[in-house]
């Protein structure tokens, strides 16, 4: 007889076990065919960020991802990746192109970070292969400036134009040439945008990977 | 007494393993505005950028947010067939953005082109946020409308997982500016 109600109670903990897989999975389902599935189908990775993460973890994560640089430069030193680099202070674009040594380094910068020193905000100014850092700037600040028409965003960006300060950079090159400029005093953080455990992760699942440089500023504001 | 203990583990993992499944699929609300979409705002789509102006979130909406929570303002094209199209048809590429919204960054892929913030808590009460991403259209850019979507979500070690999301605008037409 205890066998008998042993064996019942434990089929309909089973069935409401069933109910409950099944409920939620059409949950989950019904909000995956939603129109944000495209979003939930790709992985989603902050490339140079470190806000998040505490003194002790910051910098075992700096360290670890240097150690990926300099294995890098030493297997595949010809072989050219993307990285963001972060300056540990605002730079000009003068001290940027010194130190990354632009023609010669055979770099093609992708993105330029800066902001206004201890200010909240920033801009991103795609370079697309340019090497004059400051034109590339002003030119893309002055398109924003000639497409706005509310004046205190004009005022925002001219301010940028005037007060800015370089906190990071994004450029292809070759892994040897990346270590090298990973070393220089004024870099702070070096983050390729190859994340092994989010290419392991699309490799099994088949979802796409968009990299995000969100690098950290010099002054502590975001 | 085996049985029970075997049934009652099983039933903790499953429900552990859903909750896990779950947590992945962003949730789609009716419009609200919700908690983390700012309770003004300006938007627009353009031929030559994407744009929110004049956002502002509340001191009870910014005390919501995790330290970690992102939100995007997304725009997703559609052709007259109402099916996504890439915005690589529309523009040629990722545009230079400037916000002064907190840690702010820009997505610009083949679902859709965004202005964004990953310091939610950071966002300051009542404080006029813009975001613009300055784009370049292509020489004969396809015909689109747009969704307008407020989606928010966790970043976590390596991965942003989107949680809730609401679609403020299902038509919207380029050079027109939208505002709640």
């Amino acid at each position: 007889m205890k066998t008998y109600k042993t064996k019942k109670f434990g089929l309909t903990i089973l069935a409401l076990t069933l109910i409950i897989v099944g409920l939620v999975t059409t949950y989950s389902y019904t909000a995956f065919a939603s129109i944000n599935i495209l979003n939930e189908e790709k992985i989603k990775v902050f490339v140079g960020c470190l806000d998040d993460t505490n003194s002790l973890n910051k910098n075992l994560f700096i360290n670890d991802r240097q150690k990926m640089i300099s294995n890098l430069a030493e297997k595949t030193p010809k072989d050219v990746s993307k990285v963001l680099i972060t300056f540990d202070k605002y730079v000009s674009a003068d001290e940027a192109e010194e130190i990354l040594n632009i023609d010669e380094n055979n770099i093609v910068i992708d993105e330029i970070f800066i902001s206004i020193p201890n200010q909240t905000g920033r801009a991103i100014i795609v370079a697309s292969g340019a090497k004059n850092i400051e034109q590339t700037i002003y030119s893309e600040l002055d398109t924003m400036i000639a497409n706005e028409n509310d004046d205190e965003i004009i005022q925002a960006h001219e301010k940028m134009k005037k007060e800015y300060g370089i906190f990071a950079i994004s450029f292809d090159t070759d892994n040897s040439t990346i270590y090298k400029i990973s070393e220089n005093e004024t870099v702070k953080f070096a983050d390729l945008f190859n994340y092994p455990k989010a290419e392991n992760e699309s490799g099994k699942t088949g979802k796409s990977i968009t990299y995000i440089a969100l690098p950290e500023k010099p002054d502590g504001t975001f | 007494m085996k049985i029970k203990k075997f049934m009652a583990l099983m039933l903790a993992m499953v429900i552990v393993v859903s909750s896990f499944s779950v947590a992945f699929a962003a949730v789609e609300q009716t419009w609200g505005p919700r908690w983390y979409t700012p309770y003004t705002a300006k938007v627009s789509v353009n031929t030559s950028s994407v744009k929110g102006k004049d956002m502002k979130w509340s001191s009870e909406q910014i005390s919501l947010f995790d330290s970690n929570d992102y939100w995007e303002l997304e725009f997703r094209a559609y052709n007259s067939d109402l099916e996504f199209i890439d915005p690589n048809t529309i523009w040629e590429g990722k545009g230079s953005i400037d916000t002064n919204l907190p840690s702010g960054y820009r997505e610009f892929d083949e679902n859709d082109v965004t202005v964004a913030t990953k310091k939610c808590s950071n966002l300051e009460a009542d404080k006029k946020y813009y975001a613009t991403q300055t784009l370049k259209a292509v020489s004969n850019p396809a015909s689109a409308s747009f969704y307008i979507e407020s989606e928010t979500g966790s970043y976590f070690v390596i991965d942003g997982i989107p949680e809730y999301y609401e679609v403020f605008k299902n038509n919207a037409k380029k050079n027109t500016e939208y505002s709640w």
